[in-house]
């Protein structure tokens, strides 16, 4: 299971940085949101939406273990365990691993709780099986 | 050669009330969108935008058999039904 | 401060200084945000008779407890303070990001009061707050300022700027941001340049406090759902306001060539789907908005992009000008916008001075040899850009019709499309009484968006003087407005149809306290009051003949359309305002009784 994203039908409201912060951190703040929007303007005048694809390469990376699998299957950063090392954040492919030591004492990252999806007004994001090269 | 389909009229949102709460209603082809609202018991002057078969038209389009057409209420702070009930209410 | 940035941000331009108060509990508590701290600190700061475009004029930016936050629509932004277009009450409601940004640097307003003797950046970064140098920016069009700041500081700064437009100190300069949106009507784009403020650059990493953060989130969650289930979501999102083109066409209210008629021969090609197919190419929606209406467009023929055009803008600059071709109206949308002129009032000052040019009224001598005629592109591009930079015959349309009227004189007053100084926007309003009383009312002159009231004349008889029009226009003035003071916009609960009481829990869960729509309107009922004070503060023997709309529409039916014939007459204004003024507890003459202030607590204001 992963998040999916199609960006022709971002509209860049953001609201799902808000929801997606408000359940990591019990925060109204977008600058605390575990996926990133894009604005490309004037030209071409698109957004683009990067989100965790649960690829697993944060975990691989994370010296300590504290990016852990649930019981979901997803990927998850355990607080208490992360030192900041920050070596997740440049192997992440999507851009999507996050360290801002003034904004929170952990890295964060999408546990795939679904809210950015219930607040997406354009259907640009939806949770589903990942694909396999062949499907 | 098979009996005429009709148009099919899909109301979206309070329009719904006007055909007893369904979603869409059948009606003949031949006539004018504007007459088939007439015969519906809704005002011209409320529906925003036909869009038949995908493309807006007037109200004076005629209907064709098979025909899906999308009614879209001009709605700006009250459906229609709630227009009336708030009228002469001093809030 | 549950809901609030906590902190209002007070800029002195002329001695370069910026200091930080605390929000007043009691301000928060009786005005919420947006608008209502507008008018609460309009009055705190503005002294009677203050030149608008003087150091004594203060400009107020507010955001509000709903503005980013959960909440769907939570990014409107007001700009409240005295007009230079009216000389009355201004208020300009932005959308976009920036009200959000107010928030996480832990402010609720910004207020910018004195004038810098040289250009200067109000830039905002959390606790930082300095004015910086804007020499080279100075001259810039908004667009290219936006771009250059983003480069500069970095894309989570949000960024708020004025034109040539602003610069130059015409009338009904915007204020720009998010690449297309607008503060745009009043001259609030004046004031900043008036104030040599050339933009505001600001960011924040804050969070919001809340009192109560599972209701909130819970009440958030139900309020988007409400959006995404609502049967006109997918209309909407796909047309925005374009929705209502050829409806307006169908009913007579598409202002066309100067409003001389409401519905135009060559509107067909500005309809809405029209539009979607030709131009359009992104759909892009404000802070926290599931229903984005505005429309990202492509304009190939002209190798250029611009937010738009919405309804208005087609109103006025397309059919208003008879000009027929969508491309063309995005194009002239896009001089606006980055030259920071009001697309509103622009278009309607063109129709003026091309009517004037057609009576002989203006000649070719007035119009530098460029012979004004309905439906010539070139002379809406040459117009838009004479005006921005008040050249040739831009100097006489930058003052606003009422005051370019005056000049001239020869009855051009009779087709001067405004009231109270305010150029009327994109309703024709020969035959729609409950809207030409709304028109007549609004607090900041001939603006539509306070009671949207078109729908409801065509539900009820366009035609017909009666009680229950008044106090549906009442309402609407008095609950409306009540988003922009909230910082949220109300066009999910205007097109969408969700229901208000969703809005209720939400806000006591933000704020932690307990407010009905009924506490609401009472606050929107207050804040009317103030603001029609604030006319008669500023303007003597301020009353009814203020209200009175344009002579067009009791003097000159349209020749053409549903509404050919059509006309309202003096007799019949005059009576929709005696109801209105006994409905809202006003004199005869159009001024708060004395009950109605004690009533609304406000005995001490008048």
């Amino acid at each position: 299971m992963r998040l999916y994203a199609n960006n022709d039908k971002c509209s860049g409201c953001r609201a799902c940085l808000v929801a997606c912060s408000l359940n990591l951190f019990r925060e109204t703040n977008p600058k605390k949101a575990a996926l990133r929007i894009l604005a490309h303007f004037p030209e071409p005048g698109t957004f683009e939406v990067k989100v965790c694809t649960q690829c697993g390469d944060c975990a691989e990376a994370c010296p300590t273990g504290a990016i852990k699998l649930n019981d979901r299957g997803v990927h998850y950063v355990e607080a208490a365990e992360c030192n900041l090392c920050e070596a997740c954040v440049p192997v992440c492919p999507e851009g999507v691993m996050f360290v801002r030591t003034a904004l929170a004492d952990t890295a964060w990252k999408c546990d795939l709780c679904g809210d950015c999806v219930s607040a997406c007004g354009t259907d640009a994001l939806w949770v589903a099986e990942e694909r396999t090269a062949a499907a | 050669m098979s009996a005429p389909t009709g148009a099919e009229l899909r109301l979206i949102g309070s329009l719904k009330t006007y055909v007893g709460g369904r979603e869409s209603v059948t009606v003949e082809a031949g006539q004018t969108v504007r007459q088939a609202l007439a015969a519906l018991g809704i005002r011209p002057e409320i529906i925003a935008l036909v869009i038949a078969n995908g493309t807006q038209q007037p109200k004076d389009y005629v209907l064709k058999d098979g025909d899906s057409v999308e009614l879209l209420a001009v709605i700006g702070g009250g459906s229609p039904s709630q227009a009336v009930n708030r009228a002469g209410v001093q809030q | 401060m549950n809901g609030y940035g906590g902190t209002i941000l007070r800029v002195n331009l002329t001695e370069g200084r910026i200091t930080r108060e605390r929000t007043p509990d009691a301000v928060a508590r009786d005005f919420l945000g947006g608008r209502g701290f507008g008018v609460h600190f309009l009055f705190q700061e503005v002294p009677k008779g203050a030149d608008p475009l003087g150091p004594e004029n203060t400009l107020i930016i507010s955001s509000g407890p709903f503005a980013g936050m959960l909440i769907p629509g939570g990014g409107k932004c007001d700009f409240t303070c005295k007009s230079p277009l009216t000389g009355g009450y201004a208020s300009a409601s932005l959308g976009g990001l920036f009200t959000a940004e107010i928030k996480y640097a832990g402010l609720d307003s910004i207020i910018l009061e004195g004038s810098s003797p040289r250009p200067v950046l109000l830039f905002i970064d959390g606790d930082k707050a300095e004015l910086r140098d804007a020499s080279s920016l100075w001259g810039k069009g908004t667009i290219t300022v936006e771009r250059a700041l983003k480069e500069e500081f970095g894309e989570e700064f949000q960024i708020a700027s004025i034109g040539p437009g602003g610069e130059n100190l015409v009338s009904f300069a915007s204020i720009n941001h998010d690449w297309g949106r607008q503060a745009g009507r009043g001259g609030v784009g004046a004031v900043m340049g008036a104030k040599r403020l050339k933009a505001i650059a600001i960011h924040g990493t804050r969070s919001v406090p809340v009192a109560d953060v599972e209701a909130y989130r819970a009440a958030g969650l139900a309020l988007f759902k409400a959006c995404k289930d609502a049967p006109g979501l997918k209309p909407w999102q796909s047309y925005g306001t374009t929705i209502v083109t050829s409806w307006c066409d169908e009913v007579g209210a598409l202002p066309t060539r100067n409003f001389r008629a409401g519905s135009f021969e060559g509107a067909a090609g500005l309809y809405g789907p029209v539009m979607r197919e030709k131009i359009v190419i992104t759909d892009k929606g404000c802070f926290s908005c599931p229903s984005p209406c505005g429309k990202y467009s492509r304009m190939r023929r002209f190798g250029t992009y611009v937010e738009g055009p919405e309804y208005e803008t087609i109103g006025l600059i397309g059919s208003n000008l008879g000009i027929s071709d969508i491309e063309v109206v995005a194009q002239a949308n896009l001089l606006c916008d980055e030259l920071g002129i009001d697309t509103i009032s622009t278009g309607n000052a063109i129709g003026w001075a091309i009517e004037c040019f057609e009576r002989g009224i203006l000649t070719l001598a007035d119009t530098d040899g460029l012979e004004l005629r309905f439906g010539d592109s070139q002379v809406v591009f040459t117009l838009i850009e004479k005006i921005a930079r008040r050249e040739g015959l831009g100097r006489l349309l930058a003052e606003g019709v009422k005051r370019a009227s005056a000049k001239v004189g020869q009855g051009s007053d009779r087709f001067a499309i405004h009231v109270k100084g305010m150029e009327q926007s994109a309703y024709a309003t020969h035959s729609a009484t409950a809207m030409l009383l709304s028109y007549m009312t609004c607090d900041v002159g001939a603006h539509h968006n306070r009671a949207w009231a078109i729908t409801y004349d065509l539900q009820v008889g366009r035609d017909r003087v009666v009680p229950e029009k008044v106090a549906r226009v009442i309402w609407l003035q008095n609950f409306r407005p009540m988003f922009d003071v909230l910082g949220a916009c109300r066009l999910q609960w205007v097109e969408l149809d969700i229901d208000r009481e969703l809005y209720v829990p939400a806000l006591e869960a933000i704020t932690g306290v307990p407010r009905t729509w009924k506490d609401l309107e009472t606050v929107g009922e207050r804040i009317w009051n103030l603001t029609r004070l604030f006319w008669a503060r500023e303007n003597d023997g301020f009353g009814r003949e203020w209200d009175l709309p344009p002579p067009r529409f009791y003097e000159d039916p349209p020749a053409t359309g549903p509404t050919a014939g059509q006309i309202t007459s003096l007799d019949d204004v005059q009576r929709l305002l005696d109801m209105y003024y006994e409905q809202r507890g006003w004199t005869p003459d159009g001024l708060p009784t004395p009950q109605t202030l004690s009533r609304l607590g406000l005995t001490e204001v008048a």
